[in-house]
C-alpha cells in the first residue's frame, strides 16, 4: 500500500499542484521503484474511475427512468391496440430482466465435496488438479481441464456436475444446461443438486415452461426449506 | 404498478463485498442496488444543503466509486453498513464542494480519516489530473489501457485477463502487462509536467 507522503506527492504531481518543497521530495522519490509503481497505479486508477463513472451515470439514468415510468403516461393515448402491443413488448423485455435477476438471486457455486488426498502434484489425477482450480475460482482453466477429460472419456456424474457449475461461472449457460440435463441417474447423490441447477439454467435462459417443470418435480423430492425456496421462485416465474 | 424492474435486487453487506472482490458477473447488479440504496438519503441531504439534482447524481456516483475502490484494494474500513459508509463519503464530498464554492465554511465534522479516506478521495475528479492522465495513457494504446485497467483496478487474475483479451496463455498476458507498464513509465518520464520538475530543480 502507498504511504501517505507518497500518495500526497503523486496526487499533487498529477494535479500539477506540487510546491517547491514537494517538487524536491518528488525528485528524490522518483528513483524508487515502489514510488514509480504507485504513480503508475494511480494513473491507471484515475482513468478507470472515469470508466466506472460512465457506468454509474448509465445506472443513474435508468434509475431516474424507472422512477418516472408509470402507466399514467399512456392513459390519454386511448388507442387500445398500441397499448396492448406496447405492454406486450414491455412484458417480454421485463421477463428477460427479471429472470436474470431471479437467477442471480438464487445462484451460488457449489462447494467442492471431493477432499484432496495428501499426494504430490504429480500423483494427482487431472480431475483432482481441476478441482484445485475450481476451489481457487480459476474457472476458465478448470473448464479447459474438464474439456480435456471429456475428450478422453465419458465424464462421471461428479465430474459432469462440477463441469456444469464451472460453465455457469464462465457464463456458458447453454453448455452447462446440457451437463445437468445429462445427469439422469436418480440414485446419484448429486441428482437433486443437478436438477436445481438445471432449473436455474432454464430460468436464466428464459425458458419458463421448462424451468417450472423441472422445479415442480424437484419440489416433490427435496426437504421443506428447499421446497419453500422453490415455491418462491415458481411464484415469481 | 411499475412494469420495468418490478423486483428489487437485494444484497447483504457481506454479499456486496464478496461479489465486488470475486464475482465479476454480478457487479452491475450490485452497483444498481447500491445506487438505489443510497439515492434517497443522499438526495435528501444534498437538496437540503444548497444542492440540486445534478449535484446529487454526481455525489452518489463518486461516493460509490470510492467504496468500490476501497473494496477492490482491500482498504475498506467499515464501521457501519455499506450504504451508511457510502452516505458518509458522499456527505464529506458534498461538504468539500460547498467549502470550495465558499457556500459553507464551518463543517460539523471534517474528520473523514476515521473511515479510511483522505482529501484526494473526497475530491475524486480533478480537471488537471484527468486531462493529464488521459493524454498520457492515450500514448500507450487501447490494448495496454485495457490490460492495465483489468489488472490494476479490477484486480482480475492474469489467466482471466488472458482469456478476456484472447491471449494464448497467462504468461503472454503477464508479458503484455509488463511491456505496457514499461511504456507507461517512459511516457511519464517524457511528459512536460515531469520534465519541468526535473529541469526546474537542476537549474536552481
Amino acid at each position: 500500500m502507498t504511504n501517505t507522503t507518497d500518495r500526497h506527492l503523486i496526487k499533487k504531481f498529477l494535479r500539477n499542484e506540487l510546491t517547491k518543497e514537494e517538487k524536491i521530495l518528488f525528485t528524490a522519490r522518483k528513483e524508487d521503484t515502489s514510488f514509480l509503481e504507485a504513480l503508475e497505479n494511480e494513473m491507471i486508477a484515475v482513468q478507470s474511475r472515469q470508466e466506472l463513472k460512465k457506468k454509474l451515470q448509465g445506472i443513474g439514468a435508468d434509475h431516474k427512468k424507472q422512477k418516472t415510468t408509470t402507466p399514467k403516461r399512456f392513459a390519454p393515448i386511448g388507442i387500445a391496440a398500441s397499448v396492448i402491443l406496447l405492454l406486450g413488448a414491455i412484458f417480454f423485455f421485463n421477463q428477460d430482466v427479471n429472470n436474470q435477476e431471479l437467477f442471480d438471486d438464487y445462484y451460488t457455486s457449489y462447494p467442492n465435496i471431493y477432499s484432496q488426498k495428501g499426494t504430490s502434484d504429480d500423483d494427482k489425477t487431472l480431475f483432482e488438479k481441476t478441482m484445485i482450480l475450481y476451489d481457487a475460482k480459476q474457472y476458465p482453466l478448470a473448464q479447459q481441464n474438464f474439456e480435456t477429460i471429456n475428450s478422453e472419456r465419458e465424464l462421471t456424474d461428479g465430474e459432469q456436475f462440477y463441469y456444469g457449475i464451472t460453465l455457469l461461472e464462465v457464463n456458458n449457460t447453454k453448455t452447462a444446461l446440457a451437463q445437468f440435463k445429462n445427469m439422469t441417474n436418480t440414485a446419484s447423490p448429486l441428482y437433486k443438486d443437478a436438477q436445481w441447477y438445471l432449473g436455474l439454467c432454464y430460468v436464466q435462459e428464459n425458458d419458463v415452461d421448462k424451468a417450472k417443470i423441472v422445479l415442480t418435480e424437484l419440489q416433490k423430492i427435496v426437504g421443506k426449506n428447499k421446497q419453500e425456496e422453490i415455491k418462491t421462485i415458481l411464484n415469481q416465474l | 404498478m411499475n412494469f420495468l424492474f418490478r423486483k428489487k435486487e437485494s444484497f447483504s453487506d457481506s454479499e456486496i463485498i464478496s461479489i465486488l472482490t470475486s464475482r465479476k458477473k454480478h457487479e452491475d447488479a450490485v452497483l444498481r442496488f447500491l445506487y438505489a440504496e443510497v439515492q434517497p438519503s443522499l438526495t435528501k441531504f444534498i437538496l437540503s444543503n444548497n444542492g440540486n439534482r445534478d449535484d446529487v447524481e454526481d455525489i452518489i456516483q463518486d461516493a460509490i466509486i470510492v467504496f468500490y475502490e476501497k473494496v477492490k484494494n482491500n482498504q475498506l474500513q467499515l464501521e457501519k453498513t455499506v450504504s451508511g459508509y457510502i452516505y458518509t463519503v458522499g456527505k464529506y464530498m458534498w461538504y468539500n464542494k460547498l467549502r470550495k464554492n465558499k457556500k459553507q465554511v464551518r463543517l460539523e465534522n471534517n474528520d473523514f480519516s476515521n473511515i479510511g479516506i483522505d482529501e484526494f478521495d473526497i475530491e475524486l475528479f480533478h480537471t488537471n489530473e484527468t486531462s493529464f492522465v488521459k493524454e498520457l495513457l492515450s500514448k500507450i494504446g487501447k490494448a495496454c489501457q485495457t490490460v492495465l485497467h483489468q489488472s490494476v483496478f479490477e484486480k482480475i487474475a492474469m489467466d482471466q485477463i488472458a482469456q478476456l483479451n484472447g491471449y494464448k496463455n497467462e504468461q503472454i498476458a503477464r508479458n503484455k502487462k509488463y511491456r505496457c507498464l514499461k511504456e507507461l513509465r517512459t511516457v511519464i518520464e517524457q511528459s512536460t509536467q515531469y520534465q519541468t520538475i526535473v529541469n526546474e530543480l537542476c537549474y536552481d
